[in-house]
């Protein structure tokens, strides 16, 4: 039971990132935009979080910046892809390789080795320890963990209850139509991939506050791209989305119980490696989807932008 | 006509000066001096003729994952598992060499270079099939075959296959016979993995250009839905271009140890499958333009070396550099126009002037 118990813990605890961030890359692959940015954003955010937290002293401060700065480089997609209809994939590719050259260059240039100080961080919810029974393992989870199962409602409310949803939607099918019936379809993508950025900044910020409390060079290490994964298998709906984020946090707890016990007499490697042989099974059997957005990767260029 | 082909020489230029000045800036916020970063990074990529030899030495697999990447770009796929494929084909290139015994030079050498070749076309099928079979994003899957790869690649390395000295993270050493001859010796050696790169490139360029099979492979690429019309079998295309991306991929592995290391380490590789992908991007996939690209970046790689120990600025700013650059290539509509924009500027002046 308590070992169980612990597990669900962890699993939950491991799949908030790629809860939130995956759910922010629906906004934008709804909208019709490609985002494999994900994975640069999540680690832009989380360097961010780290910087904003050191020097202000303050967690909550390193969550916001988390989420500004990866909003900018979601903007800079934006600006690329949406406004001028350059490649999305090589964007989102390139913005990744950057990000971690970037955080990688600035923290061996400041601190001379690949790993931050500690800093302020939010890893437990204390005052929810006096309730009985469930209460120690609650307070166990980061106060992020609760934004994210909250906004995992928000978020089906917005796509499935709202007119907002409804064009969101259309704008990934069709961009055409909805322009002609007097949508603007550019501002809807802008802000889904604004939207997207936030939220991989938050999950970002996560992995530096939440999940530890400190920066450490490539600390993303794929969790980007297993949100687009989690995305596609989750059928571009919010409750798909959280069950395949939690079999992912399954799988990586599941994996860190496995290494610690050395219960298999297998490298620690290979069990590293399960949670990405979940996410490429995955793929396997579920990709053949028809609930892709039609319009997905195609870029829908304004008149005067077309040279 | 002329005109566009001058902004398709002038686009990739301003792209590259726009993203070293960028990283320029990033070191001169961090309190360095750009000028003197980037002239030790010169001096070091092709400051002698030992800094040229290493500028080769690390050109050519540079090269051979712009090639890899290339032909599938051809055939309209981002192939971007060419790290993951290179980590394997270095493992078969390093089993071959290490665990054969007895055969002359002239047989083990082609020989391990196959299985290096070999090893990299299988670890590449798997997505490849879920691509052609099941439209499994292949680029998801890729990424995800390069960190497994990697993590498969550590777990052989120190494990089964470790080599008898403890203090090396990596096996033992490849038999004499499996190694490439050298071409210059000394301090800086120049092994024939150039020679074999350079043949590689003709040949690829010449199938591509000169042959009716590479005519419809490019067909398949620029638009597959006529080329399907037109008879052409387009799913194989695609299936053959990315198992000889796989290939050409599994060949950089084989180079590695049998031309440079002599063994396999477990992270040989500072990345050289995603280093192919912008100048495969910026040369459109064609061979020989990429061995330009594959040379500067070869002396990116061997000058940040030289530049970290003499100036003290991280070597991770080529990263950036290489970052900035593919956003720069995805952005080319807008560096398109800006040229656009300033040529009519030009032409204005110059109309005024002769007025």
């Amino acid at each position: 039971m308590e070992t169980m118990m612990l597990l669900i813990v962890v699993a939950i605890r491991l799949a908030t990132p790629i809860l939130i961030t995956a759910t922010g890359a629906m906004f934008s692959e709804r909208s019709g935009v490609i985002n494999l940015g994900t994975e640069g954003m999540m680690l832009m955010g989380s360097f961010a979080a780290m910087m904003a937290s050191l020097y202000s002293g303050s967690a909550w401060v390193g969550v916001l910046a988390g989420m500004t700065s990866a909003m900018l480089v979601a903007l800079l997609h934006g600006v690329i892809c949406i406004e001028f209809g350059g490649n999305q994939i090589v964007s989102s590719l390139g913005i990744n390789m950057f990000l971690l050259g970037f955080t990688s260059f600035v923290i061996k240039s400041m601190y001379g080795t690949s790993i931050s100080v500690q800093i302020p961080s939010i890893q437990r919810v204390p005052f929810l320890e006096g309730l009985p029974f469930v209460g120690k393992y609650l307070a166990q989870l980061p106060p992020l963990t609760y934004i994210a199962f909250l906004i995992v409602p928000i978020a089906y409310y917005i796509m499935n209850r709202t007119p907002i949803g409804i064009r969101i939607k259309a704008v990934g099918d069709d961009p055409v139509t909805l322009e002609t019936a007097g949508v603007n379809p550019w501002r809807y993508r802008y802000v889904c991939l604004m939207i997207c950025g936030i939220l991989s900044g938050l999950g970002g910020a996560y992995m530096s506050l939440g999940q530890m409390n400190r920066f450490v060079t490539n600390m993303i290490a794929g969790r980007g791209y297993m949100a687009i994964v989690a995305v596609k298998m989750g059928k571009w709906q919010p409750v798909g989305i959280l069950l395949t984020a939690m079999l992912f946090g399954f799988s990586d707890a599941i994996q860190l119980q496995l290494q610690v016990s050395q219960a298999l007499p297998i490298a620690p490697e290979l069990i590293q490696a399960i949670p990405y042989l979940v996410g490429l099974i995955i793929l396997a059997a579920f990709m053949r989807s028809s609930a892709a957005p039609l319009a997905l990767g195609k870029a829908y260029v304004k008149n005067k932008h077309k040279t | 006509m002329k005109k566009n082909r001058f902004a398709a020489v002038l686009s990739p230029i301003c792209m590259l000066l726009f993203s070293f000045l960028l990283a320029g800036l990033l070191i001169l916020a961090l309190g360095k001096s750009p000028l003197v970063a980037y002239g030790a990074l010169f001096q070091g990529a092709f400051g002698s003729s030992t800094a040229w030899i290493n500028t080769i030495n690390k050109a050519v697999p540079i090269c051979l994952a712009a090639f890899a990447v290339g032909i599938c770009s051809k055939v309209g796929v981002f192939n971007i598992g060419v790290e993951g494929q290179l980590l394997f084909g270095a493992l078969g290139s390093a089993l071959a060499g290490i665990y054969i015994t007895g055969l002359p030079a002239f047989l083990h050498i082609p020989l391990c270079i196959s299985a290096g070749m070999l090893s990299g076309a299988l670890w590449a099928l798997i997505p490849t099939v879920l691509y052609i079979k099941r439209d499994a994003n292949i680029i998801v899957s890729n990424i995800l075959f390069n960190l497994v790869a990697k993590l498969v690649l550590i777990a052989l390395v120190l494990g089964p296959f470790r080599g008898d000295n403890a203090m090396v993270p990596g096996t033992n050493r490849i038999q004499e016979t499996a190694a490439l001859p050298i071409l210059v010796g000394g301090s800086a050696k120049l092994s024939s993995a150039v020679l074999l790169m350079l043949g590689v490139a003709i040949l690829l360029y010449i199938y591509l250009n000169h042959t009716t099979n590479g005519f419809e492979l490019r067909a398949v690429g620029l638009n597959h839905h006529a080329a399907s019309y037109a008879g052409i079998p387009s799913k194989k295309y695609v299936f053959f271009a990315l198992l000889a991306g796989g290939m050409l991929a599994g060949m950089i592995g084989a180079m590695e140890v049998q031309g440079t290391y002599l063994m396999l380490y477990n992270d040989f590789s500072p990345g050289y499958g995603f280093d192919g992908i912008p100048i495969a991007l910026l040369a459109q996939g064609n061979p020989l333009v990429s061995i330009v690209g594959g040379l500067l970046f070869g002396g990116l790689r061997s000058g940040s070396q030289f530049m970290q120990i003499a100036v003290g600025v991280d070597k991770e700013i080529i990263t950036v550099i290489q970052g900035l650059l593919v956003i720069c290539i995805a952005a080319e509509p807008i560096f398109r126009r800006g040229i656009n924009l300033a040529g009519r500027w030009l032409d204005r002046r110059i109309v005024a002037w002769k007025q």
